[in-house]
């Protein structure tokens, strides 16, 4: 699990902030990576890809974001050659309290697991120790 | 009574026929007015209850955003003494941290206050004569240093009618679809935006015309969603509130908004509002 990169993508650059602080408290050795703009994650995923770059083992992807959206992001995500995405685990991370973003999450398989914001170090201990 | 048969021969109807179609008559009238009047009664009591849902929920949102200030008002002033009295023991990161903690408090203060004005929109004010040109010339003139800034034009192609509704409403219509066409635009391309109006059964049809970076067609219906925003505030800085004022006002106008554009090729933002 040695020096696993973490893809975070949000819009918000301070909820970005926080997040890799609560996530490098626990897990030092992790290089992370932040996203503002959902798209530009997904083109740099196909440009590692194809100059084999490092891709992440983990990406935590916010729901409501201008420009992609999450759900966006993740249609264009499932048409991703399966060899880019098969490693990584993918977390929905967002402060969306619609019951139908957790019930479409929920239905969507390449989601690992629907995560309330804001992102709790118990949050971040129990992905790590279940991947 | 006497009626003519096919034949031309008289046909005297019994008396009793005729008092049984009088009642029959009658008693359908009767129901049919009964059905009317009941659903006329329902539909009133629907009005009523839409009517006390839409004051609620205005109630709701004013008094939320009052309640929702206050407590953020201590935190904002609680991250300044700290910072006033701690800030040298804090080390770079904790300085950090309150700052960032100032900066999310006054996007919430601001996200509040932003959706007070949207719930008050048409409460401070009474229904008038408004002489929209006399509206644009206002805003004009309160936008006079944004013109000149940005080398924005604004080319009335017809005159503007007189209507009933609320001016300062109005105004900020006007002024925030100038002040979009001006700010979403493409590195220095000089704003050029062009307003007409003209009568289409018995409402004013406007148009806002401009040269801007236009609006895919997926997300034209939801541009006017309070809140939501199509960019990154790193391009285009905002709240996401501007248009869904804009179809408040309009509404309280009987009018409807919408917008007409492709990707990279301006928009026309068009309402209606209620001739008099």
């Amino acid at each position: 699990m040695n020096e696993d990169q973490i893809w975070l993508i949000d819009d918000d650059s301070i909820t970005n902030f926080v997040n890799k602080i609560i996530i490098e408290r626990n897990y030092s050795s992790a290089k992370i990576k932040e996203f503002l703009i959902a798209s530009d994650a997904l083109n740099q995923l196909q440009a590692n890809y194809v100059n084999g770059s490092e891709l992440p083992n983990f990406i935590f992807l916010d729901i409501n974001m201008p420009e992609m959206n999450g759900w966006e992001f993740l249609e264009a995500y499932k048409k991703l050659d399966p060899k880019i995405t098969d490693r990584i685990k993918l977390f929905m991370l967002t402060s969306s309290q619609n019951e139908d973003d957790v019930e479409r999450a929920g239905r969507c398989k390449v989601i690992k697991k629907f995560v309330s914001k804001p992102l709790k170090e118990n949050d971040v201990v129990e992905i790590l120790r279940a991947s | 009574m006497v009626y003519v048969s096919n034949a031309g021969q008289p046909i005297i109807l019994p008396l009793w026929v005729l008092m049984a179609a009088l009642i029959i008559t009658g008693l359908v009238v009767k129901l049919l007015f009964d059905i009317l009047t009941d659903n006329r009664k329902a539909m009133l009591s629907y009005v009523k209850e839409l009517e006390q849902t839409n004051q609620d929920l205005e109630q709701y949102a004013y008094v939320a955003s009052h309640d929702l200030q206050e407590p953020l008002h201590s935190m904002q002033s609680l991250v300044t003494l700290i910072e006033l009295e701690f800030s040298d023991k804090l080390g770079p990161m904790g300085n950090k941290y309150l700052s960032h903690i100032s900066a999310v408090s006054k996007r919430m203060s601001n996200l509040i206050s932003n959706l007070l004005t949207y719930s008050r929109i048409g409460h401070s004010e009474e229904i008038q004569t408004v002489d929209l040109a006399g509206i644009l010339d206002k805003v004009n003139e309160d936008l006079s240093e944004l013109l000149k800034t940005t080398g924005a034009t604004i080319e009335r192609k017809t005159g503007l009618p007189v209507i009933k509704g609320f001016p300062t409403a109005l105004g900020q219509l006007f002024q925030n679809l100038i002040t979009n066409a001006i700010k979403f635009q493409s590195g220095d391309n000089k704003p050029i935006i062009q307003i007409s109006a003209e009568m289409q059964s018995g409402f004013w049809l406007i148009k806002f015309k401009d040269n801007g970076i236009g609006i895919p067609r997926e997300y034209q219906s939801q541009i006017f969603i309070i809140f939501k925003r199509l960019h990154t505030s790193s391009k285009f800085p905002g709240t996401g509130v501007g248009l869904a004022n804009c179809k408040k006002i309009v509404e309280l106008h009987h009018g409807s908004i919408w917008v007409e554009s492709e990707d990279g090729k301006g928009s026309e933002f068009c309402f209606t509002l209620l001739a008099e």
